[in-house]
């Protein structure tokens, strides 16, 4: 803490005291989910710790839990019910973004509400933080993101779903299914089908209406069933 | 009745790493005025606010082996004052923040500066979230007991805190004032003792009456200009008193200004003494009690 002195300059006095002031002004913070509940809401340890200094020695402590954290999923347009939903654990980290003002009463009735306190408003305090899962430290970074995907994935993107200009392409470990403009390709256990203009083939062998069967003697019989 | 007055000083108790002395030691001084009594001195800035009260004291031809061992930070002190016939009461208590003496003609003035309740404002941290619908009162409790060394004592504020309730970190003063400015409450520390009280009320219990019959109100004026002046408050000069203390609710009845004549809530109290001079007075800033 900057030591004054009653000879300290008024503007230096300033400058301390609006530093002090912000420093309590909580806008965002990193988060991690203790506890989710079935309501939407979780309870988000801040992973900041606090800092104080008491007779010249500095003590870090962790804040206190925020509980009922209302979540933020970026895609949920309510008015159509079509969203976008994570799931979410104790463990996962995220970021606490804080309201200005004290939404008690948005998020227990919706709609546009009063703020709560009787005299003046909360603002800026950790009590009205909500929570956005996904910002990560580096250590639980997703690695190897696509550089030209849009990608719904497990941690190694051995399970995925990848959107790229004119492709989708849906892939579990080997097996793939990947639809392009005109062309359909799923690969499995080492075959392979495509779907086409030029027909449906397997492994490369044309089997569409068109196919051909060789070794047979023409005349009015059928070929048998597959075997 | 200034041959009555009386102060009692209280200096310690003293731990042996604070002051040297034998554990729990303080120092006493009783000075009812007479010759044979060491002189002592005062200015105290009692407040209604959260600013802690200031205390000035000085005590003069203090032995040297005694004011050595003052000048200890944070060491207590407790200044009680009243009449031979009422006996004596707290006026104010705190934490010694700096002791120095010095030459004054033939004698040697040991002056003593002491906050009330700066310690523990200072050293009262805490990391906690109070649950929604939780009552005010219980968190200005839990918060008072956040604070070492303070007292709970008036807590005049009702209701409950919101749905989400609040979350409190880093020093319980912030939290305080800052619940304050939400919830429309004063508080302070006065005597070791945290007091809320709701904007514009008094303390509980009946009002302390100063008036021209008892002999105890010097002088009355208007606090402010203006045509509200009465409304806005008063000052008072009145014979010391250490049972008026901020936010006590005053009647006051004078003769010379019959028109001031009202009740009022006590915010800021500076009290003089003198036990050897002629200061005994208390001047209070006071606001019209509505």
């Amino acid at each position: 803490m900057t030591l004054t002195t009653a000879n300290t300059a008024p503007e230096e006095l300033e400058r301390i005291a609006f530093d002090r002031q912000t420093a309590r002004l909580r806008t965002a913070t990193p988060g991690i989910i203790t506890a989710v509940h079935p309501n939407g809401t979780v309870d988000v340890q801040p992973a900041i710790m606090q800092v104080t200094t008491l007779d010249g020695v500095r003590s870090d402590e962790a804040l206190s839990v925020l509980t009922g954290v209302p979540t933020i999923f970026t895609y949920y347009t309510q008015t159509l019910g079509l969203s976008i939903t994570l799931p979410m654990q104790a463990g996962d980290e995220g970021l606490l973004i804080v309201a200005d003002r004290s939404i008690d009463n948005w998020q227990v009735a919706g709609g546009v509400q009063a703020a709560a306190e009787p005299v003046s408003p909360r603002h800026h305090n950790l009590t009205d933080a909500l929570f956005v899962p996904g910002a990560v430290s580096e250590p639980n970074a997703i690695a190897n993101v696509s550089n030209d995907a849009i990608q719904i994935r497990n941690r190694d993107a051995s399970t995925s779903l990848s959107l790229r200009e004119c492709e989708i392409m849906l892939q579990v470990g080997s097996s793939t299914i990947t639809v392009m403009d005109g062309v359909i390709t799923l690969s499995a256990g080492g075959s392979t089908i495509t779907l086409g203009g030029a027909g449906l083939s397997h492994n490369g062998k044309n089997i569409g209406d068109n196919h051909a069967h060789g070794n047979v003697t023409p005349g009015q019989g059928q070929t048998g069933v597959p075997v | 009745m200034t041959f009555l007055r009386q102060a009692e000083l209280l200096i310690g108790p003293l731990t042996e790493t604070e002051g040297g002395g034998p554990r729990n030691e303080a120092y006493r001084i009783v000075s009812g005025g007479l010759d044979t009594d060491l002189r002592l001195r005062f200015s105290i800035d009692l407040s209604a606010t959260s600013e802690p009260n200031k205390i000035v004291l000085a005590v003069t031809n203090l032995a040297p082996e005694r004011w050595a061992r003052m000048a200890v930070k944070n060491t207590l002190v407790q200044l009680s004052v009243g009449y031979e016939d009422t006996g004596l009461k707290l006026l104010a208590r705190g934490g010694i923040a700096s002791c120095a003496t010095r030459r004054e003609g033939d004698e040697r003035v040991t002056v003593i500066e002491a906050l009330d309740g700066y310690g523990p404002q200072t050293r009262g941290i805490l990391n906690r979230t109070y649950g929604g619908g939780m009552p005010l009162k219980d968190v200005f409790r839990d918060l008072a007991r956040s604070l070492p060394g303070i007292d709970i004592g008036s807590i005049d504020v009702s209701g409950n805190l919101p749905p989400k309730g609040v979350h409190a970190s880093g020093r319980v003063a912030e939290t305080l004032d800052w619940l304050a400015d939400r919830y429309g409450v004063t508080w302070s520390i006065q005597g070791g003792v945290l007091q809320v009280i709701k904007d514009g009320q008094g303390l509980p219990g009946e009002a302390l009456v100063i008036s021209s019959r008892n002999r105890n109100l010097i002088s009355i004026s208007p606090s402010a200009s203006g045509p509200d002046a009465a409304q806005d408050g008063v000052e008072i000069i009145a014979q010391l008193d250490p049972s008026i203390r901020p936010g006590s609710v005053v009647s006051v009845d004078s003769h010379d200004q019959p028109n001031l004549n009202g009740f009022y809530v006590a915010q800021s109290v500076n009290a003089l003494g003198d036990t050897h001079g002629d200061d005994w007075t208390m001047t209070i800033r006071s606001t019209a009690r509505p």
